[in-house]
């Protein structure tokens, strides 16, 4: 190799592109897989599952979207147990209610544009100049375990009650969308929970900047809290008499999103909190589905990598060839000094080796950043569009096993050439 | 040929470590929770009084109503706010509804406006002061409630005579309770005679709540912005 540098580099570069194809190739498959696999389980974990304060149906068993039965209170003993099951990892309570919500009219947005709520009541709406909505309560330390997306700023801090992240149902009513997500950044809302009395409705009034605009599907709300800003609005409704008018429960919990163990565990998750009593709801079925063909698309995609690595290792074979021909006094020098056959054929397969690992290595390497550099023209189209980006990543195995499948299909290759140099005969070799 | 194993090996190895630190990496979409906030203390707010206290008349009286104009413009964010206020009420009507209401919160500020409607039923002003006197004596918790009290604005309805006896009698009572007085007969309000304040005479009543809470240093290291 030192002979020919220019050689060597040239089967090094040819080795390093084919495994760049493979490597670029698997990585936007996985990283595609994992964006798809996201959208279906809505920003959550792929293992979520919704719990409704409901009784379950059993006409409903195994569906994805179970319809739920009788209603039944979902109260911290309950929580427990469903926390309790063994293949339950984590249960966040949700908790929601309906609010008024009064803007400033005309509301200033951070860019200084304005924009009314003139008009745009719509069904909920009312008189007053407030609008009418659902508050969702979660506890935001486990925001990972909930399927929330955040679109613009951030989720409200733990314990805040003057913090309010806005869900993209609340753009539409200003007429904005998710291009427009971070003007609402800023925003000052007046929130006030209703609560009935004999002669008239009161308003427990309380302040709160927006702080974040989201995707979320925990529950259907526009307006995410942490649990402790909404604990208390609702408790002031309820104080009023259950479901006076504000389509309130009685149930201390408005739902709860629980995380199985794992994908495969979900089936057995679900048939537990079941069993507790409670309606549950989960895009298990679908999720397995696509993540069948999505595999069928990663070992495509894989064969055709492999595929350019092995005639990326046919040129280590002509290279060697060459070598051995141009060597053959040198290994015929080798031989009468005491050399043996094997001595000789560990001498051209670990070049051959080496030249597979270096040419893996380089090309996972450059196959890597190539799918960054994809990642981050797709992204800004994605969030040009207001979409959640992706982020291209290679589990360490894979990539591992490229650079070895490289180094291995090396020493294949070269293996033929390697045996024609090892069974040289001393005397020969010398007089060529 | 040693050389050159050299030379690949100290390539494979550093290639192998900015392999491994790229491999792998996922920084989420989904921000991270945020550190969690020790809620400062938290302030309570009720509003106690009749039709003008509500924003009776006003196109959006629950954006533009004096004590929600108050509660926007002068008090903490943490301050959470509830009007109490009933249409009509008499000072005998508050003290039967709207005080257990408001005690039951354990407020730190309160605000009342009731004299319009004791004018309009004639209460008598010995009557007015006994009732009202008990309501801030009650509203002030024994010193935990920070307690303003709004006399009559100028009327044009109602005879000046017994305007001034009411407002003598409101500040009695707010010498006596400790409480203290928004001047809303001295201040630029729309006082109401068949209609009721507009949004900015609300703005304009709120602004003199506003100046009466600023007065008192007590307030002003409670709710000083």
């Amino acid at each position: 190799m030192a002979r020919r540098p220019g050689r060597a580099a040239l089967t090094v570069l040819s080795v390093a592109l084919a495994a760049a194809l493979f490597s670029a190739l698997l990585t936007i498959s996985r990283t595609a897989q994992v964006r798809v696999l996201d959208q279906l389980a809505e920003g959550g974990p792929l293992a979520g599952i919704e719990v409704a304060p409901a009784a379950p149906d059993p006409s409903q068993v195994d569906e994805d979207e179970a319809e739920p039965g009788a209603p039944r209170d979902l109260d911290d003993r309950a929580l427990r147990r469903i926390a309790a099951l063994p293949d339950v990892r984590t249960v966040v309570p949700l908790i929601s209610t309906r609010v008024a919500v009064a803007p400033p009219d005309p509301i200033e947005l951070a860019d200084g544009t304005t924009v009314t709520t003139e008009g745009r009541f719509g069904r909920d709406g009312g008189p007053q100049g407030v609008l009418f909505e659902t508050l969702v309560g979660a506890d935001v330390r486990h925001a990972d375990d909930l399927p929330v997306s955040v679109l613009a700023g951030r989720l409200p801090r733990p314990g805040s009650t003057t913090e309010v992240a806005v869900a993209t149902t609340w753009l539409a009513r200003f007429g904005l969308d998710r291009t427009d997500a971070a003007r609402m950044l800023g925003l000052e809302l007046e929130v006030g929970a209703p609560r009935f009395f004999g002669d008239g409705i009161r308003s427990r009034w309380t302040r709160m900047q927006v702080v974040g605009v989201v995707a979320q599907q925990a529950s259907a709300g526009a307006l995410l809290a942490p649990i402790e800003a909404v604990r208390p609005a609702r408790a002031w409704s309820l104080a009023g008499g259950a479901d006076a008018g504000f389509g309130l429960s009685s149930s201390p919990y408005s739902g709860a999103f629980a995380v199985a163990r794992s994908l495969d565990r979900v089936a057995e998750a679900r048939n537990g909190i079941e069993d507790v009593g409670y309606s549950t709801s989960a895009p298990e079925n679908l999720i397995a589905s696509v993540q069948r063909y999505l595999r069928v698309v990663e070992i495509v995609l894989a064969g055709i990598g492999l595929i350019a690595l092995a005639i990326a290792t046919l040129g280590i074979t002509n290279a060697l060839l060459a070598a051995v021909r141009e060597r053959r006094r040198e290994i015929g020098v080798l031989k009468a000094i005491g050399a043996r056959d094997r001595d000789v054929l560990r001498l051209f397969l670990v070049e051959a080796g080496v030249l597979g690992l270096l040419g893996g290595l380089l090309g996972t390497l450059l196959g890597l950043s190539l799918a960054s550099l994809v990642g981050v023209v797709v992204n800004g189209y994605l969030r040009s569009q207001g979409l959640v980006g992706v982020h291209p990543e290679l589990p360490l195995t894979v990539a591992a096993a490229g650079v070895l499948g490289a180094g291995v299909l090396a020493v294949v290759a070269g293996a033929p050439p390697a045996r024609r140099a090892a069974r040289l005969p001393a005397r020969e070799a010398v007089e060529a | 040929m040693r050389r050159v194993v050299s030379v690949a090996s100290g390539l494979v190895a550093v290639a192998t470590v900015a392999l491994a630190g790229t491999a792998g990496c996922s920084p989420g979409e989904r921000a991270a929770a945020p550190a969690a906030t020790r809620s400062p203390t938290q302030e309570t707010y009720v509003s106690v009084g009749a039709d003008d206290t509500l924003g009776v008349g006003l196109d959006r009286p629950l954006i533009d109503e004096w004590p929600k104009v108050l509660f926007r413009t002068a008090l903490p964010r943490t301050t959470v706010f509830v009007n109490a206020a009933d249409r009509g009420a008499t000072v005998a009507d508050a003290l039967a509804d709207q005080v257990p209401l408001a005690v039951g919160l354990r407020p730190t500020l309160v605000t009342v406006w009731l004299n319009l409607d004791d004018l309009e039923a004639g209460t008598p002003v010995a009557t007015y002061e006994r009732r009202l006197a008990e309501l801030v004596h009650a509203l002030r918790r024994d010193g935990a409630t920070r307690v303003l009290v709004a006399n009559t604005p100028r009327i044009e309805s109602a005879p000046p005579a017994t305007v001034a006896g009411y407002n003598a009698a409101i500040a009695r009572v707010v010498r006596a309770e400790g409480a203290e007085l928004v001047d809303l007969h001295g201040a630029d309000v729309d006082a109401p005679s068949v209609s009721h304040p507009s949004a900015a005479g609300h703005a304009r009543i709120a602004q003199a709540f506003a100046a009466a809470l600023r007065r008192s240093d007590v307030s002003a290291r409670q709710y000083g912005r």
